[in-house]
């Protein structure tokens, strides 16, 4: 763990800019990556499926294209943020909001480990030994906005963190970036908010990168993995089999479906239509969802 | 003048034939009953000298020693009231004839001279003939679930003097006798049936598999999804009890003493569930001298736990054991005494503290970290012994509402006995009896897969993240599977469907 004062050199300079800038900073891990091109990722804890999707696909479009993510280590959204920078093999900064000692929560230590393995960066303005406080969460969301070009705003309740955060993002003076929701979530009304006040709208990771291509910000392109899929080639091929399923893929739609409903809908055995979710599941086509339903993936 | 009578005492299954000893003598009036007598026997005193009077017998001041050979063994319970009573009549000559010798005497008195009814009445029995006995006297409360049995003669005797005129040979009691086939006819069928839950096609058919193969299994569902209807269904699609099955059930229960006076045996398999503030005590048996507990009193039925994680923990650990060696040994200071426990666990439970959990009529209010908390109540080995995990949802009001053909529990029990017969003959030289009981050793003999089953099983544990532990549950189930279709090889179809009955197991679940 290092310590950077205010008045060290490798102090990050966007820091420097914003009104409160902590007077140190606590880091483990990769300390180039402070003074990156970075974009924050931030959201709900309580996510939903949608939510969490945005996620992924923003999170791990943008880490391809070189830009680190940062975000808060929380649940939902923040953790999908690192996790699937990570896996397209970018760089990811976590800020928290307590001490090294007190990683919270607890069931992301491993993902404090995991970033850590991964060359990420993790940092704090409080000392090892300070406990979780609730104040403390909504102060870190500075530095947070702070560190970034730019902040997305996923999927944020009324008043929740990630709200606090694009506010913050404004006072700022970041670019602020929101994912557009139904009007009836609720963990979607700060976004729809922030747009109809004149946040950028966002719908694809494309939207980001040309934004800032467009301002002449172009973070180095990584080489990209392509993701392995092919080794369970020969063995035996899924798609071969698909072909009899087609009727029951084309019944799933984007609104979850019970297998018992499609029993109905296909007059086909149970057995049937479990063993074609099963095998659709497998294929990464359909997904399962909590309340044993199942939604196209 | 002294004089013998035979009675029994029963540890746990396992009876003792006892002489009760009993001499009437001249001498300053006392009564001494030796042997080893607990205070329920004890108490035995006041209750016969009453009975003796009441029913126009005089008892002079005389000293009296009862005996209860072998004095080593513990007597308990009142069922040696009669032979007391009895031996006492025979010592003051009331009972004048010559006796029998294989003669057997069980039953409590009132003060009246009526005899109350026992519990153990079948235990004793089943033990009497194997060691001789030709003849029992009883209460007549009891004769029902005792006439069951063949080549002994069972009398139940309405009061002691008609025990006293039957034994001098002034009456005659009729002997009562009932077959299998009986009670059959006469016995209730099970009250539940399928065809009165609606929809939920998928559960029903999870517990059809289930059901087939002995799997204990999980219901996961927010309130109202009916998780509790159908397991309360569950023992009318499970094969049909054999009589020896029965018998070992009714043991059991009359120990236990919740028979019911009408019913000589049961005839349905039994469904307990015990509430979850159940101790872990009552759950496998216990007290001074052992009673079985509610997983013995499931033999051969189901054993239902509803809300599972609301059971205290330390409980639900204590099934580990009999769910693997469907026997449970309970040791107490007065002996160690074994009960069956062969059940089938079936267990319900909500998804989360507030239940609505992906739930589609209302919103979950559990953060993450409760959520996982709450299923960390169940521990992995428990889990681990629970086979089939599905998840049920709530069938809407229409639903509810169409009065279309559900299928019956007749129709899905023929499909159930059919892959049990499979199973038996499989398994002739195995000692087990289906497929939940396969141990790794022999999931890897019975449960071949061919290349392309196996590979697919390969890229299901990578792409939906299942847990190791899940590797060998999916086959036994798959076994199951194929079995009810009457299939030798498990099949690409059958694996694909057993992977479906691992809900908890799936990722989504934990992020």
């Amino acid at each position: 763990m290092k310590i950077i004062q205010k008045e060290d050199k490798t102090y990050p300079e966007k820091l420097l800019k914003i009104k409160d800038p902590p007077n140190q900073l606590y880091v483990e891990g990769n300390i180039n990556l402070l003074n990156q091109k970075s974009i924050a990722i931030v959201g709900s804890r309580v996510a939903t499926d949608y939510g969490k999707n945005c996620a992924k696909l923003f999170s791990a479009q943008l880490s391809n294209q070189g830009f680190t993510i940062i975000s808060g280590l929380a649940v939902g959204i923040d953790s999908i943020a690192h996790i699937y920078s990570m896996e397209e093999q970018g760089k990811t900064i976590a800020v928290l909001g307590s001490g090294f000692n007190n990683i919270y929560p607890e069931e992301n230590y491993y993902l404090y480990k995991k970033i850590l393995e991964n060359d990420g960066c993790i940092i704090t303005e409080y000392p090892p030994e300070t406990p979780k406080s609730k104040e403390n969460f909504p102060k870190r969301n500075r530095i947070i906005s702070g560190l970034s070009i730019g902040v997305l705003l996923v999927e944020a309740k009324y008043g929740s963190g990630g709200a606090i955060t694009a506010k913050l993002a404004i006072k700022q003076g970041k670019e602020l970036f929101c994912i557009p929701n139904r009007i009836d979530e609720k963990t979607g009304y700060s976004t729809n908010l922030l747009i109809k006040q004149g946040a950028n709208l966002v719908t694809s990771p494309q939207d980001i990168i040309d934004f800032y291509l467009e301002n002449g910000i172009n973070a180095k392109p990584q080489e990209c993995k392509s993701p392995n899929l092919e080794q369970y080639e020969g063995i035996y091929n899924l798609s071969q089999d698909l072909e009899q399923y087609k009727e029951i893929y084309n019944l799933i739609g984007e609104l979850p479906i019970s297998a018992n409903e499609l029993a109905k809908l296909t007059n086909k055995p149970i057995t049937k239509i479990s063993e074609a979710l099963c095998m659709l599941e497998i294929e990464g086509l359909i997904k399962h969802i909590p309340g044993n339903k199942y939604a196209r993936n | 003048m002294l004089s013998t009578v035979k009675t029994m005492a029963l540890h746990g299954l396992e009876g003792f034939l006892i002489d009760v000893q009993v001499d009437v003598s001249a001498g300053m009036p006392s009564w001494d009953i030796v042997g080893l007598p607990d205070t329920s026997v004890k108490e035995a005193k006041e209750r016969i000298r009453t009975a003796i009077k009441n029913s126009g017998y005089e008892l002079f001041s005389r000293k009296i020693v009862i005996n209860l050979a072998p004095a080593n063994i513990k007597k308990e319970g009142s069922m040696y009231d009669l032979p007391m009573a009895i031996g006492i009549l025979k010592s003051i000559d009331v009972i004048y004839a010559k006796q029998p010798e294989n003669i057997l005497m069980i039953g409590e008195l009132s003060l009246n001279g009526n005899l109350n009814p026992i519990n153990g009445a079948l235990p004793i029995c089943i033990e009497a003939k194997k060691m001789g006995i030709k003849k029992i006297i009883m209460p007549k409360q009891n004769v029902k679930e005792a006439s069951i049995i063949n080549g002994i003669e069972i009398l139940g005797a309405y009061d002691l003097s008609e025990v006293v005129h039957y034994l001098n040979n002034d009456t005659k009691i009729t002997t009562s006798h009932t077959t299998w086939e009986q009670c059959l006819e006469n016995g209730k069928k099970y009250p539940l049936d399928f065809s009165e839950v609606k929809g939920q096609e998928n559960v029903k058919r999870a517990v059809e598999v289930a059901a087939a193969g002995g799997h204990n299994c999980l219901l996961i569902g927010s309130p109202g999804s009916g998780k509790t209807m159908i397991a309360k269904r569950i023992p009318s699609i499970l094969p049909d009890l054999s009589f020896e099955e029965a018998l070992e059930i009714t043991k059991i229960h009359s120990i236990a003493g919740t028979l019911k006076e009408d019913v000589p045996i049961i005839i349905n398999r039994p469904f307990r569930s015990p509430h979850h503030t159940i101790s872990a005590t009552s759950l496998v048996g216990g007290g001074k001298m052992p009673k079985p507990g509610e997983i013995s009193l499931a033999h051969y039925g189901v054993l239902f736990l509803d809300e599972l994680p609301e059971f205290n923990g330390h409980t639900l650990e204590v099934l580990r054991g009999p769910l693997e060696d469907k026997t449970v040994t309970i040791s107490r200071i007065n002996g160690t005494l074994t009960y069956p426990c062969d059940f089938m666990l079936v267990a319900s439970m909500n998804p989360c503290p507030c239940g609505y959990y992906g739930s589609q009529e209302k919103e979950c209010t559990c953060t993450m970290q409760a959520i996982t908390k709450y299923m960390g109540k169940i521990s992995g080995p428990l889990l681990d012994r629970i086979d089939i995990q599905i998840e049920v949802t709530p069938v809407k009001y229409k639903k509810l509402e169409n009065n279309e053909k559900e299928e019956t529990s007749e129709q899905i029990k023929q499909r159930v006995n059919k892959a049990r017969q499979i199973q038996r003959n499989r398994y002739k030289e195995e000692k087990i009896y289906s497929n939940s009981n396969l141990t790794p050793k022999l999931i890897e003999k019975y449960c071949k897969l061919d290349k392309e089953s196996k590979s697919l099983l390969e890229i299901a544990f990578n792409k939906l993240g299942l847990s190791a532990r899940a590797y060998g549950r999916i086959l036994k189930v798959a076994r199951t599977i194929a079995d009810l279709e009457n299939s030798e090889q498990i099949q690409k179809a059958h694996i694909a469907e057993a992977i479906g009955y691992r809900n908890l197991d799936k990722k989504y679940w934990k992020n």
